[in-house]
């Protein structure tokens, strides 16, 4: 903090590749492809560089050695924008992914409104806060870059570029995966896709890996248009057309080029045709969706429909402007654009790039918890969309739908796609009960202490309180509290005591100088806490606070079990297709879900899985907020059905030889204004919709039969992304 | 031509274990039987392994003394090498002492192993790369990594042996088994690229096509079927891995100089003993197992890599193999010997023609789609495994009603190569493929692991066929346990 009057900053510069280093040496790319990465101001940016939500750590243990961590607060760094680009410069690396990595976190939390967490999950355990991914720049020698759950860390690999077509490259030279945009960007988006849906990188469907490839090619694409000299120097090199070939329908350049093959590794909207060396546009095909199953090609349909859709809308938002510059004809005349209407079409196609960057994230909210397929994103985009704009004004949704219906991408249980029968069907009144009101408005108090970080939650008021939650709220407070520095302790004491301005229990009572926190009295840890609570990061405020709603929502579910009547109880299990009561004949219809019986009835048990809030604006200005929680059950199922596992030993994860997990589960959205269940997202965890067979057929063919399988075993299973992205 | 009499083709499986032995006899009047052994060999490891096949090699010479006349040293016609892999060539080394006694008129093996070819240079030195540089990872790897260790190492050393990964600090060889059976033709040995086709001296109604390996090698290591998979451009997968082996160290070879797969200047680089002293790298990294967050260490991970290269160089060889038909000109029916040629061997196929002049001396064009049609006894490959037989490009095209099929498999044996990651050990047949078999072939589907026919008959309704399957000689497996039969064979006629 500085008391000269001159206010924080509120973005850091830092100059870095907006494709990757190959169109540095380009003419005609070679200006534009230096980028100002506008990263937003981390007053604690430690070097690394380490912040509040990355932390780079340049280890490169096949090379034997260490690089050091650049300083992005030295002051010469700070006056020329960040180090220059530069590709032998370890230093400018680590520049480079923290730059490309924050910017996608910033569209991912611009999207959403609320700020990304990263999936705490190890050993299918949740653990405390983590509050850093973590990068390494150049852990790999392989044509490969992965995020790796298990360790929660980005692993960028580098290469040499292959001799026999080395394109723009010095054959036998280094690619560096850590230093192309698409890259980072793909990879960050896997990290953040796993922080808000963990059952997404379970391999139970075509689609769910390829969801997430599709997932991540999406946000990096749409990245491009975010850089205006790129957008305008390609606008004007396609006179507008940005269905021909352009650089920021192309993923991943460089990669691409080195490991010999022309054009770039995955192109969104057309492809090279190999006999005649030239390049050409991508006639969607009906059955593409039937028929390609590697999770990169399948999850390149995804990419496609959603860039035929922002081409769809771009030529919409843009077609007046082409009439006004061609005297009211629409067909322009050859020769180069002008740079003003250049200027026009570039911001039309960075609005619409926003936008429709901004739909493919907040459909995220609205998909099922486990087990997506695109049928499910394309409905979640679609209710997302509605559920915010009531009316299709510019048709984004129709261009939507349009160009997924050209891919064959339907939904399965739905038989026309208009837009109301996309749409998840909202619950009407006769189905709603008292329990989502009670739920909705005990969440609501979750919300408000979101919004309103720097208050201490008094769990008392939230309804919650146990010394479980109160542990969770602030995990070891104890050792924080010690910890501390006694003259900033004392400092915050008296600027939050100091006043009176508390009700109990935080009445004032004299700073405990240089007291350990197991001598202080009941009255001071109160107050203890709350300082305490002042120090923490608002991530992870957000995270312990979401951890006790998740847990208290599952307490609720209990009672609610135990109070209900049973018609209430069979209307809610019908509506969410979870099961809470046992009886014998259920437990046979639904083998291998658990349950503990429990003031003499049989409780099948569930997970809540998630919980965030969501506020957003409608156009018209009317606030549109939301809660959204997923539950899930599992089963342990048989891969063979019909065959008797029982007598078989179970290993760590409770799974049996021959079996594996079978998900079900709903994402409830409720309305904050109307205390009402909006949505339900459900998978039937009863198979009723035919899904375990689907899923052991799956399972036991393409999903399961590699060679790789029959030799290695499901071990890589561990890391799913290792081995999707590389290329041996 | 009408006085002839048709031929006949007898089938010998040989019962070794996991591992490739066929006997293939030619049988017509009037003429001298003609004797095709295609390989001959056990998964490396195998219990009891040289016993057995010096008994297997002694079956050869007393079925080949038996039926070639007088004194004359006991010949086999020819002797088919598909690929370099332990559990296809092990018996010419385990049993060398009994083959030294048969004389092998003429060998054939791949162009790929033709020392003349303008490819054959690169082809090994790609080869020797790859062993050295994974034998050099293996050693590497550490306690964490059993899982992988444990896999990489089974598939290096199952199926190759000490002469092929070489001794430390020696460069690989073609290993002695392979050495010996090619210097043992009395012809020069052929080697065969796609396309070529000829008929046998003396049995000018049975004709040779050679359908692999492509002179394309560069596709060799692709693994699995995309037909059209645009991005992954495999030629240069070798390549891209250069820097990885500097970095496993090598053997010493001047390709792999460390420094020059370093990506920065020496001044750069921080050594751990340094970064160990560094408050950073402590804090952030951490070191030792003992380290918060010592989870989130990644000293090892880059190794992971091993594990694509060894199925990739496992793939790549089963990609070598010879793969070829057999055909009876006169019924048009064909014997398909595809040795354990995977996808991308079964796909070049595809491109391959052979014109074939018809009885008026008239070129007609022959595709292999046209003999996987006419295919009436299919070896299949890779011990059944589910990435060695087609589906579309394959088992789907062979339509015909008479299709039988024999598996070289030992499925106690496959199943009993687990580890710590696959405890299931390995799924051989591949249960998809094996249903997908049985019903192609009507039931009509002989493994080499079954000691009768008793469960031949469970599974197959055509009687007539099960009475023509018959087993025979005697195998003792281990000292003391009772012998079984040696073979199970059945006829094609023609």
């Amino acid at each position: 903090m500085r008391s000269n009057g001159i206010p924080t900053p509120n973005i850091r510069r830092l100059l870095g590749y907006s494709f990757d280093p190959s169109l540095s040496v380009q003419l005609d790319t070679a200006l534009v492809n230096e980028a100002v990465f506008k990263v937003r101001w981390e007053k604690e940016l430690e070097k690394g560089p380490v912040g509040d939500y990355l932390e780079v750590v340049d280890f490169d243990p096949a090379s034997e050695c260490f690089y050091k961590p650049v300083d992005l607060n030295d002051s010469y760094i700070l006056a020329q924008d960040g180090l220059m680009p530069s590709e032998s410069n370890p230093q400018f690396h680590q520049q480079m992914v923290y730059a490309v990595a924050m910017t996608t976190i910033q569209n991912f939390e611009k999207a959403l409104g609320r700020r990304a967490l990263w999936s705490s999950y190890r050993d299918n355990e949740e653990k405390e806060f983590l509050q850093r991914l973590r990068i390494y720049p150049h852990a790999l020698r392989q044509a490969n870059a992965y995020y790796s759950p298990t360790k929660k860390a980005l692993l960028f690999g580098y290469f040499p570029a292959s001799s026999g077509t080395p394109g723009e490259h010095i054959p036998n030279g280094l690619v560096f995966t850590c230093l192309s945009h698409d890259i980072i960007a793909h990879e960050t988006t896997h990290a953040l896709l796993d922080g808000m849906h963990r059952r997404f990188i379970e391999n139970s469907h075509r689609d769910t890996l390829a969801f997430h490839e599709a997932f991540a090619d999406i946000v990096a694409l749409f990245q491009h248009f975010s850089f205006p000299e790129v957008l305008r120097q390609q606008i004007a090199k396609t006179r507008g057309d940005l269905a021909s070939q352009s650089l920021l329908g192309q993923l991943a350049q460089q990669f691409g080029r080195a490991i010999g093959q022309y054009g770039a590794l995955r192109d969104a909207i057309g492809e090279l045709d190999e006999k005649e060396n030239k390049w050409k546009p991508r006639q969607p095909d009906p059955n593409d969706y039937q028929t390609v199953v590697e999770p990169h090609e399948r999850g390149a349909i995804l990419v496609a429909a959603v860039f035929e859709a922002f081409l769809s809308i771009y030529k919409c938002r843009v077609a007046d402007l082409l009439r006004i510059a061609s005297n009211g004809t629409g067909i322009l005349t050859p020769g180069e654009l002008h740079p003003d209407l250049v200027d026009r079409l570039a911001e039309e196609a960075a609005k619409s790039a926003q936008q429709v960057l901004n739909m493919c994230i907040r459909a995220l909210d609205y998909c099922p918890p486990v087990d997506i397929t695109f049928g499910d994103y394309l409905r979640a985009i679609i209710t997302a969309d509605t559920d915010l704009y009531a009316e299709d004004e510019l048709g984004y949704r129709i261009a939507f739908i349009e160009a997924f219906r050209r891919r064959g991408i339907y939904p399965r249980d739905i038989r026309t796609l208009s837009e109301e029968s996309l749409s998840w069907p909202s619950i009407p009144e006769e189905d709603q009960q008292v329990i989502f009101k009670f739920i909705a408005s005990r969440l609501r108090l979750f919300i408000h202490h979101l919004s309103y970080l720097n208050q201490f939650p008094e769990l008392e008021q939230l309804g919650v309180q146990n010394v479980w939650m109160q542990k969770r709220l602030i995990p070891g407070v104890d050792k924080r509290w010690n910890g501390m520095d006694d003259t900033e302790k004392s400092k915050l004491w008296n600027h939050l005591f100091a006043h009176q301005q508390f009700a109990a229990p935080f009445n004032f009572v004299a700073y405990p100088s240089g007291r350990d926190w197991i001598s202080l009295s009941e009255q001071e840890q109160a107050n203890a806490r709350v300082v305490v609570w002042n120090t923490m990061s608002d991530r992870e405020k957000i995270f312990n606070l979401t951890s006790i709603a998740r847990s208290a929502l599952h307490g609720w579910l209990g009672d609610f079990k135990a109070d209900a009547g049973a018609g209430d109880v069979q209307k809610f299990e019908k509506l969410t297709g979870l099961y809470l009561f046992g009886n014998t004949e259920r437990n046979e219809k639904l083998k291998g879900l658990k349950g503990e019986l429990k003031d003499g009835q049989w409780r099948y048990k569930l997970e809540v899985h998630s919980f965030r809030g969501a506020q957003r604006v409608a156009r018209d200005g009317t606030p549109v907020n939301r809660v959204i929680v997923s539950i899930t059950q599992k089963r342990i199922v048989p891969l063979e059905p019909g065959v008797d596992v029982s007598a078989e030993e179970e290993d760590a994860d409770g799974l049996k030889p021959g079996t594996f997990v079978f998900r079900g589960g709903c994402t409830l959205v409720f309305d904050l204004s109307s205390m009402q269940l909006k949505y339900v997202v459900k998978k039937f965890i009863d198979d009723s919709d035919g899904r375990l067979k689907r899923q052991r057929a799956f399972r036991t063919s393409e999903g399961g039969a590699s060679l790789r399988a029959t030799y290695f075993g499901a071990q890589s299973e561990n890391e799913p992304f290792a081995l999707l992205h590389s290329d041996v | 031509m009408s006085a002839k009499s048709n031929p006949s083709i007898k089938i010998r499986m040989y019962r070794q274990g996991l591992g490739d032995c066929f006997l293939v006899t030619l049988k017509k009047n009037g003429s001298n039987n003609f004797n095709l052994l295609i390989d001959c060999g056990l998964l490396q490891g195998t219990k009891n392994g040289k016993e057995i096949m010096l008994q297997l090699a002694g079956d050869i010479e007393a079925t080949l003394k038996k039926e070639q006349p007088g004194d004359q040293k006991p010949w086999l016609d020819v002797v088919v090498l598909t690929h370099e892999h332990a559990d296809h060539i092990s018996g010419f080394n385990q049993a060398k002492d009994v083959f030294a006694n048969i004389e092998f008129r003429e060998v054939w093996a791949a162009w790929m192993d033709d020392e003349g070819h303008p490819k054959y240079k690169l082809v090994r030195e790609r080869f020797h790369k790859q062993v050295a540089g994974l034998k050099a990872s293996l050693a590497r790897m550490d306690g964490e990594q059993t899982g992988l260790k444990e896999a990489v190492a089974f598939l290096i050393n199952d199926f190759f042996d000490e002469d092929v990964l070489g001794a430390a600090g020696e460069k690989p060889k073609r290993s002695s088994a392979w050495e010996f059976a090619l210097s043992k033709s009395t012809q020069p040995p052929r080697f065969f690229t796609p396309g070529t086709t000829f008929t046998l001296p003396g049995f000018e109604d049975i004709r040779v096509y050679v359908l692999g390996p492509s002179e394309d090698f560069e596709s060799f290591t692709k693994v699995n079927p995309p037909e059209d998979d645009t991005y992954r451009s495999d030629g240069h997968a070798f390549a891209l891995m250069d820097s990885f082996f500097a970095a496993v160290g090598g053997d010493g070879d001047e390709d792999f100089s460390p420094e020059l797969f370093q990506p920065f200047e020496e001044p750069l680089r921080i050594k751990p003993n340094e970064a160990e002293q560094d408050d950073f790298f402590i804090k952030h990294y951490g070191f030792g197992p003992s380290a918060a967050d010592s989870w989130r260490q990644i000293n090892n991970d880059w190794l992971s890599v091993a594990g694509g290269l060894a199925l990739n160089l496992d793939s790549y060889t089963n990609n070598t193999c010879l793969a070829f038909a057999i055909e009876l000109v006169s019924s048009k029916k064909v014997l398909l010997f595809p040795g354990d040629a995977q996808f991308s061997n079964w796909l070049s196929w595809q491109k391959v023609t052979y014109d074939i002049p018809d009885d008026k001396g008239v070129k007609q064009k022959v595709t292999a789609k046209d003999l996987l049609e006419r295919t009436v006894f299919y070896k299949v490959g890779h011990h059944g495994s589910h990435n060695a037989t087609l589906k579309k490009n394959g088992l789907e095209m062979m339509t015909s009603p008479d299709l039988v099929a024999m598996i070289p498999v030992d499925r106690e044996q496959a199943k009993s190569k687990t580890s710590k990651t696959n405890p299931k050990g390995w799924e051989m047949p591949e249960k998809n493929l094996y249903n997908r078999l049985l019903e192609k072939a009507r039931g009509r589907v002989v493994l080499a692991d079954e000691t009768g026919v008793t469960e031949l008959a469970t599974r197959c309704k055509d009687q007539n066929f099960v009475g023509k399957v018959k087993l025979g000689g005697t195998l003792v497996r281990n000292p003391g346990a009772a012998p079984e039969p040696m073979y199970v064979e059945l006829t094609i006629e023609g």
